[in-house]
Parts: structure tokens; sequence; C-alpha cells
């Protein structure tokens, strides 16, 4: 059956299936999640109405919208910069879980004035960054080791240990798994009675930063010259070494100030399993946004969006907080088969022997 | 003593069950050259519907098979999109297990499971005049028999010629291709094996062990599959081993408390013991398998013993041929 479909590269995208093929994903990936809502009895109009259109009217959107960016686009770009470089970071979720405890343990157990206590946070979230950017790098530099592997192991390990800590060192009094609460001089000031905080620059900084770095900077590009292959370094001077371990260890602290940014910022201490999974989803958001930070930091927005029109909608009806979960895994899944269909065109084979034909027209 | 010690030997095999059945599955799947990050989410798919099945027709080894049937189908989606349409195996396995996570979730909030009556242990004959071992023996379900006895059937399935073909797509699927074995259909045996295996191993988990079903009642029990297969070193032998460790590890955890009267029994200074009590929190317990995981690799590839530890070559990569 194989041999009587034929598949090729395209060389060139036809545009209306570049334009298209974001708006058809988005439509399958609604259609396909309103069967769970038909089912429980909801109008699934309704509640995508409410969730994409009802929640945009309401004013404090725009800065809910800002604030759930701040995770998914940092975890954003601690895939994105290894990955530049050919590493994939799947570190991210748990990186995301060991920043935020890092950061936290040093705002619930040392007292000083907010102007010194919330550098400490950061730079200690962003050092325990460093040394799990580190270890996956080093180990892939020095024994070849798939880093794949151990980011997951790291993240699977980080989620567990997660798990103690809110039972363990940091537990609050009352026996419920939640760590100590951030004293107000810990947390990060607000704009006045609103919820968007100052870790929202951050947003602004690092897209420019990292815009900065791999279009106009010489590091930039010996990064890209490692992503693009081992024949591309080997004839340069560039240091592969050194290109993963700085792609990794920015990564890995990048992720960790996100997880400290995200407890400091929104919800002031740590409960299991807090992140709604930031770190995964991040990583086909990467994927999207190869081409430049600022693509990717509009993907982050528009998955912002889910997340906070999902909240609207559950938190006024019965429908599951986790038709949000289901509604992005279907968008990414749909996405990376049009993907497909972006790079190949398929067509039924007319003839036999199609096979021989196409690899004479390569 | 002597009860505690079968208390923790048949606990033991029954966390060792659900993860070794998923890890060989696991393991058939990477050997023919697909990383399927979706384990976790088809064994709580397969924990969920296991339940249903067991609910719906009265007989839980029915049960068991609609879950291995649900396991075959969501592996096809993974099949399809990075066999067929070439996409990116973590991508695809990471939003299986966030859409499975998401839809388990969504039929709990919103559905009353079944109650339902799993197995029964097996009633074996003259295995109670054996001291210890027959206490276990008494303790075993007919679903740990199975689970066991895959371990031989996978390690023969090696020997068999789908195995070599298995893993020489696995190695080297351009080289594979040329002599005429199909590098699709033979991944696609291998990620719908891994699945219906997946899938098993969460429905007996749901159906054997703990007798319901709960949102996220895998707690990332298809994480330490993957574990325990890169534990392996791809080797179904060796998988044995590493399930058993975690599942040790898991058996070890509901029993802290005898642990920690035996550390404070110690004739230790009470610092020492108190550091001990608090490394076997049964929490961060949980934290172990991966960290040995990673240990062990470290020390397999940097005393390089020999190339048979390595993962196969050709894992995480889509197969292009030169005309595509």
């Amino acid at each position: 059956m194989t041999d009587l479909i034929r598949v090729r590269r395209r060389d060139e995208v036809p545009s209306w299936l570049g334009y298209g093929a974001p708006v058809i994903t988005i439509v399958a990936a609604l259609v396909v999640g309103a069967i769970p809502l038909v089912l429980i009895e909801a109008n699934p109009i309704t509640v995508y109405g409410e969730m994409f259109v009802g929640s945009l009217m309401d004013g404090g959107t725009i800065i809910n919208l800002l604030v759930r960016a701040v995770p998914l686009f940092l975890a954003a770009l601690a895939v994105y910069i290894p990955l530049k470089a050919g590493l994939w970071n799947i570190a991210v979720e748990g990186q995301l879980y060991l920043g935020a405890i890092a950061g936290t343990w040093v705002g619930v157990t040392w007292d000083a004035p907010i102007y010194i206590i919330i550098p400490a946070m950061a730079v200690v979230a962003i050092l325990v960054g460093a040394i799990t950017g580190w270890v996956p790098a080093y180990l892939r530099s020095k024994y070849d080791i798939n880093e794949i592997i151990i980011t997951l192991m790291i993240t699977f390990a980080a989620i567990e240990f997660n798990n103690y800590v809110v039972r363990g060192p940091l537990q609050a009094a009352g026996g419920v798994p939640v760590t100590k609460s951030l004293p107000p001089s810990a947390q990060l000031p607000t704009l006045g009675d609103t919820n968007l905080h100052l870790g929202v620059l951050l947003l602004v900084v690092l897209a420019v930063a990292v815009y900065y770095l791999f279009k106009h900077s010489s590091l930039g590009y010996e990064i890209s010259m490692v992503g693009e292959g081992p024949m591309a370094v080997e004839a340069s001077p560039i240091s592969k070494h050194r290109v993963f371990i700085l792609t990794m260890v920015l990564g890995g602290a990048i992720a960790c100030l996100a997880g400290i940014v995200q407890i400091a910022g929104v919800r002031t201490n740590i409960v299991p399993h807090w992140s709604p999974q930031y770190g995964f989803i991040a990583i086909p958001i990467a994927l999207l946004g190869m081409k430049s930070a600022f693509r990717m930091l509009g993907a982050s927005l528009f998955f912002a969006l889910l997340f906070v029109g999902g909240n609207s909608v559950t938190v006024t009806s019965s429908i599951p907080f986790s038709i949000v979960n289901i509604l992005i895994a279907l968008i990414f899944l749909f996405l990376i088969t049009a993907e497909f269909f972006k790079r190949f065109s398929v067509s039924l084979d007319p003839g036999i022997g199609g096979r021989r034909e196409v690899s004479a027209n390569e | 003593m002597s009860e505690v010690l079968i208390g923790f030997l048949a606990a033991t095999i029954t966390f060792t069950t659900p993860i070794l059945i998923v890890a060989l599955g696991e393991l058939i799947d990477e050997r023919a050259g697909v990383f399927n990050i979706g384990v976790e989410g088809i064994m709580l798919s397969g924990a969920m519907v296991g339940v249903l099945g067991t609910g719906w027709f009265g007989n839980p080894w029915l049960g068991l098979v609609l879950a291995m049937l649900v396991g075959v189908l969501i592996a096809f989606i993974h099949g399809y999109l990075t066999i067929s349409l070439k996409s990116d195996q973590i991508i695809s396995g990471l939003m299986i297990t966030i859409l499975a996570t998401g839809v388990t979730t969504f039929v709990d909030v919103s559905y009353e499971f079944p109650s339902i009556t799993g197995f029964a242990t097996l009633d074996l004959p003259l295995v109670d005049a054996i001291p210890i071992l027959g206490g276990v023996l008494d303790q075993i379900y007919p679903t740990d028999v199975l689970a066991f006895l895959l371990v031989p059937v996978v390690w023969y399935l090696f020997k068999t010629n789908l195995g070599l073909r298995i893993i020489s797509v696995g190695d080297n699927p351009a080289a594979a291709d040329s002599m005429g074995i199909s590098v699709a259909r033979t991944r696609y045996f291998g990620v719908l094996a891994g699945g219906a295996l997946a899938a098993l191993g969460g429905a007996v988990l749901s159906v054997a062990s703990v007798g319901f079903f709960g949102a996220g009642l895998t707690s990332g029990r298809g994480y330490i599959a993957i574990a325990v297969v890169v534990f392996a070193a791809w080797r179904p032998h060796y998988a044995l081993t590493g399930a058993l460790l975690f599942g040790a590890f898991d058996a070890a955890r509901t029993r802290t408390g005898t642990i920690h009267d035996i550390f404070e029994a110690l004739p230790v200074p009470s610092e020492i013991s108190g550091i001990l009590i608090e490394l076997t929190h049964p929490q961060l317990m949980n934290v172990y398998p991966y960290l040995v995981t990673i240990l062990v690799l470290v020390i397999v590839y940097a005393w390089k013993s020999d190339t048979e530890t390595t993962p196969p070559l050709a894992i995480m990569k889509p197969y292009f041929r030169e005309s595509e």
C-alpha cells in the first residue's frame, strides 16, 4: 500500500498552506475537543465563546494573559536555546520545580529586606538551574550520553522531589502537603491592586536579549553553527563542548528562574504538581518559534489565552479544567500532522515504479 | 520478623508487576527505534478502561483485553505521527500523555466508575509448607505470573526473525530497508505491541492491585518504566532486575515505619539515625529510581565496557528514504 502513495519533499510551502495550517489545526482541535463537552451535555459553542471571546472582554484578561505567558515563554526559551545547538532540554518541567524549591527555601528561611531577598532568591534558583543544565551537557559532551534521557530523568526526579519538599522540610503547619508561604517581603511587587507582577518584565527583556543573541551576536552564530551539525563545526574553530555547556546552563538558569518567579509572583507557596505541565507544553512552543524569539512570545501568549479562558469557563461551570490540557494536546497533535503536509506533498502514484521515478527527480 | 519479610516480598511483586509489563512494552518499542513518552498516558488510559471493562463485562480478564485494545489504538496515533508522518517522537509522546491525563481526569470528574471485583489470588497447592516463600506465593495474582512469564517471551522474541528485524530497524533502518525489511511495518509492530503492554500494565495496576480508578492513579509509573528500560540497557532480562529493584523501592516506601524502627534500634549516634530516617522519607524514596538510572547510565558509558549496552542507534530518529 505504501508504494501506491507517493510522498515527496516540497521545495516550497504553498502560501495558502502556510497561513491555512494554523487555522485548520485550531479548528480541528476545537472540533475534537467538543466531543467530551457534548458528552457531559455542555454546549461547545457557548463554552468556546466564553473561553476565547468572553474572557477577552473582561478588562483584567490582558494582565492575566501576560502573567500566564511568563512561565510558558521562559520555559520555551529554556528549550529553545539548547535546541539551537541541537540539544533537547526535557528537564525544563523539572527545573521549574527545582527553581521554585530553591528560591522558596531562601525566601522562607532568610529574613532580609525585599531588595536583598528577591535577588538572592533569583540567584539561588539560577544556580540550581545552571547545575541541572551543566550535568546533562557535560555527560553529553564528555561521554556522548543521550541528553534527552538524562534531562527526562531529571524532570521525573524533580517532580518527585517536589512531592517530598511539600511534605518534608518546608511544609507548613497543619499536615496539608503545602510549603510555608513566602512572607510579603519575599514576594514580587505588583502594579497597584492588579496581579501584574514585576516578573512580567522578563517577557520583554528576555525576548529582546535572545532575539539579539541569535540575530546579531557571534556567540549566537556559533550556537547555530553547532546546531547545523558536525560537518559545519569540524571545519571551524568553534568549540562544541563550550556551546553545549553554555546553552544548557543558560536554559536551566532561565527555567529555574521561571519557577521561582511563578511562586514569588503568583502562587506564594508550593503544592504538589503546581505546574500544569508548562515545561512540557514549552517544548512544542519552542519548536514552533524556531525562527525567532518573538514568534515564540506570540505562541506563548496564545496558549496563555487557553489557560486564562479555560480558567474563567471552568470556575463558573461544572466543566473540568482538564479540558484545557485536552485542547492544548489536540492542537499540538494536529499541528505536527499539518507540519508533515507542509513539508511533503502526498499524491496517489499513477503508475508502477513510482519509487524509482521519485529518486530520479531528486 | 518473617511476617515482615513475607509482607515486603509480596508487596515487591505487586509493585513490580505493572512496571515490568509496561517496561517490556516500551523496550520492544524503543528497540524498533521509536521512543514513547506516551506510555505514561497509555498506562493511565489502560488503568481507566480496565476498570470500566471489568465493571461492564463483570470479568477482569475482559477488562484487561479491552484496555489493551485501547492501548493499541492510542499507540497507533503515536505510530502514525512518528512513523508515517515522521514527526518528532518526543513531542508526539508528550502530547499523548498530556491528552490522556486530561481525558482520564475529565472522565473521573464527570463519571461514576463501577465498583469492581478484581482477581482472586492463585490458590497454589503444597506451597504452604515452604517457609517464607510459601507465604509470599499465597499472595500471588494470576497477573503477576503473566508479567513474569512475559520476560522469557520478550527475550525469546529478540531471538526470532521478527525480533532481529525489530533490532535492525532500530539500529540501522537504511540497511534494513535495503535488505527488503519494511521499516514502517516493523516499527508499527513495535509501537503497537508497546502500547498494548503499556495499557495492560495500567489495567493490572487498577484492576488487580488497587481495585479502582482515580485521576493520576499511575502517578508516574510509566516514567519509572522508561527508567527501567534505560537501567536495563534495552535488554529484557535486565528489565526484570530493574523492575524488581524499583518495585522493592516502592514496597519499602510503604513500610518506612518498620525501616525507621530498625534505624532507631541501630547502635549509632541519634544524628546518624536521624539522617537515615530523613533519607528514607517515603516521598523522598520516589526520587531514587531516577537517580539510580542516571548513575547506572553514567557508569556504563564512562567504563564503555561493551557496545552491547548502548541505546538503539536510530532511536528518536524518523526514517527517511534517500528519495524522500
